[in-house]
């Protein structure tokens, strides 16, 4: 799921419930266009252009939506991505109603690629104009940073009138990375524009790459004229998310919607804060990181690798002899080795194929015809 | 000492004897095919009496032979690792470890020069020198010109300790996987490093005034 898809969720989470209730099943298709100036975390400002259709699908029970989007920057170089999400909703017991979801989406920049997949499980609790849940996605993401997604989150929302107001924390997990962000919003629905607000704060962050606390918030308009257009207008930061593989920006943008069919447009407004892909994708001569951990003369080798059947590692600790790694968990290989202090030529192979370099590793081509990663060991 | 533990101390060396007698090095014995055993055994024998560490050639024969590959390329890699030694002893001297002309090699190979390591070794004496070798090879990997990373490195010479060379590689190699140009991410993590020790930079550059960053 995007950045934009993610928002979506948060946001109308909360009264995607009360809104899906009352309504028959309907059928919307939207198509966005939108032009922005937009800086991403380690770049530098650019102009861009975003196409994006969307598909939607409500009843009281089931929640389908999905997106694409092509967004275009004035360097040449593009987004391509698209993006999922189904909802189920459980029946009522008493004032609880359980909500079980998936969403996944795939982009691709510059000729890398990314994806995610997650699975979702949410405990909604409702008063009269209020409630909360909490929840958790577990899953799993490609083309970015090693380890199993985990979010738990906890969130509240209140309706008055025009008025919507939601809050949540969340925390996540993935690998080494963890922080929590604390989001608030509200949005206000009027006769002739909605206006939506969002600030948050990230107060927590770990990553051994460098992350860090920061705070953000993002405000949209939409204008609506008539059934079939609507305008938007939008500016803000937001924050990266390793989960989505999305790269935190600034942005200001506008644009405006059409509705191909279904009923009027609804309020979501159009966006070109795309995904911008990691761009830690393993070649085929990097496999996964190699994880080190203890002291030399007994250190754990750690591999991180869901698809693999078997995994090696040699290296001159290992006075060039394979070591089978032991799967400790799902997905999760490690051996204990003596490897001392200092810079070591190792190569990990997995399910018996061609010697790699670990992820994250010095590639260096060998006169032997292959590669060997060069890691230094502090 | 006993005539117990004489007698098997005794009993090692002459279980021992035949490999050393005829100048073999152990290791290799039934991982290397003999032709190529016999050439890199006089290879080994060269670089102990020139003083080099022969563990480095040893491994570099070892990983051929766990790789397959053929005797010939075996010989040519330890020759060429070798006469990389070499070269890094003379530039970081003869007290140098076995790590630091390890690291040394790396940087060779990846195109730091003989005089750059030399200037690495005088600007840091007394210091190791295995990290920031290291970090000049992979500064040098992840698409820095040579010459910049050389300049890097060495401009962190003086006050680096392994730690700051490490994090200083990561958040270079950081900004390059964020679309950075390597020596646009060099420029802008030695400036940080730079002021934040209050020291101006010397880092040479390609010739060009590097932008921090790329458009997306």
């Amino acid at each position: 799921m995007t950045r934009r898809g993610w928002r979506v969720t948060l946001a109308s989470g909360a009264w995607l419930l009360p809104i899906a209730s009352p309504l028959v099943a309907q059928t919307e298709g939207t198509l966005n266009l939108g032009a922005s100036v937009v800086e991403y975390e380690g770049f530098l400002s650019s102009r861009a252009v975003v196409f994006a259709p969307a598909l939607r699908f409500d009843s009281p029970r089931l929640s389908l939506a999905s997106q694409g989007s092509w967004t275009v920057f004035e360097s040449g170089r593009g987004v391509i991505q698209g993006n999922a999400a189904a909802a189920w909703l459980a029946g009522s017991s008493g004032s609880w109603r359980l909500e079980l979801s998936g969403a996944g989406g795939a982009a691709s920049y510059d000729g890398d690629a990314s994806g995610h997949l997650l699975a979702g499980a949410r405990l909604h609790v409702f008063a009269t104009n209020s409630g909360g849940w909490i929840g958790t996605n577990v899953g799993q993401s490609f083309g970015g940073p090693s380890g199993v997604p985990v979010e738990a989150v906890v969130a509240g929302w209140s309706v008055r009138n025009r008025l919507a107001m939601v809050g949540s924390a969340t925390t996540t997990w993935q690998g080494r990375i963890r922080h929590l962000d604390l989001v608030g919003a509200i949005r206000w629905t009027g006769p002739r524009v909605e206006l939506e607000a969002r600030v948050g704060a990230r107060p927590w962050a770990q990553d051994p790459d460098g992350g860090r606390t920061e705070a953000y918030g993002e405000i949209t308009a939409v204008l609506p004229f008539g059934r079939w257009f609507a305008v938007s207008l939008g500016a803000g930061k937001f924050p990266s998310d390793p989960v989505r593989q999305i790269v935190g920006a600034t942005y200001v943008n506008a644009g405006f919607r059409l509705r191909a069919f279904g009923r009027p447009a609804r309020t979501v407004p159009v966006h070109t804060t795309s995904v911008l892909a990691g761009r830690r994708v393993p070649t085929e001569e990097s496999g996964p990181p190699l994880e080190l951990e203890g002291s030399a003369e007994r250190r754990t080798l750690r591999v991180r690798a869901t698809d693999a059947t078997s995994v090696e590692v040699m290296g001159d600790f290992t006075d060039w002899l394979p070591v089978r790694l032991e799967r400790v968990a799902p997905g999760m290989w490690e051996a204990t080795l003596a490897v001392p202090a200092g810079i070591h030529r190792v190569n990990l192979r997995l399910n018996g194929g061609p010697w790699s370099a670990p992820g994250g590793a010095r590639v260096e081509r060998t006169e032997f015809g292959g590669v060997v990663g060069i890691v230094v060991v502090p | 000492m006993s005539a117990k533990r004489f007698g098997f101390i005794l009993v090692l060396a002459l279980l021992a004897a035949p490999t050393v007698a005829r100048g073999q090095e152990p290791r290799l014995v039934g991982r290397i095919p003999d032709a190529a055993r016999a050439r890199i055994d006089s290879i080994l024998a060269a670089a102990r009496v020139r003083g080099l560490p022969i563990e480095p050639l040893v491994d570099r024969a070892l990983e051929g032979s766990a790789k397959g590959a053929p005797p010939a390329a075996i010989i040519a890699a330890v020759t060429r690792l070798r006469d990389e030694l070499v070269v890094v002893r003379a530039a970081f001297g003869e007290t140098a470890s076995t790590a630091e002309l390890t690291a040394g090699t790396s940087a060779l190979r990846a195109g730091a020069s003989a005089e750059a390591l030399a200037r690495l070794r005088k600007q840091r004496p007394g210091q190791p020198l295995t990290v920031a070798a290291a970090v000049m090879a992979d500064l040098v990997a992840a698409g820095v010109p040579a010459d910049t990373a050389v300049g890097a490195v060495l401009a962190l010479a003086h006050d680096a300790d392994d730690a700051d060379y490490l994090a200083f590689r990561r958040n270079v190699q950081r900004d390059i996987v964020l679309g950075a140009s390597p020596a646009a991410a060099l420029a802008v993590r030695i400036r940080f490093a730079s002021e934040a020790a209050d020291a101006p930079s010397n880092i040479p550059t390609t010739g060009q005034s590097p932008t921090p960053k790329r458009k997306p």
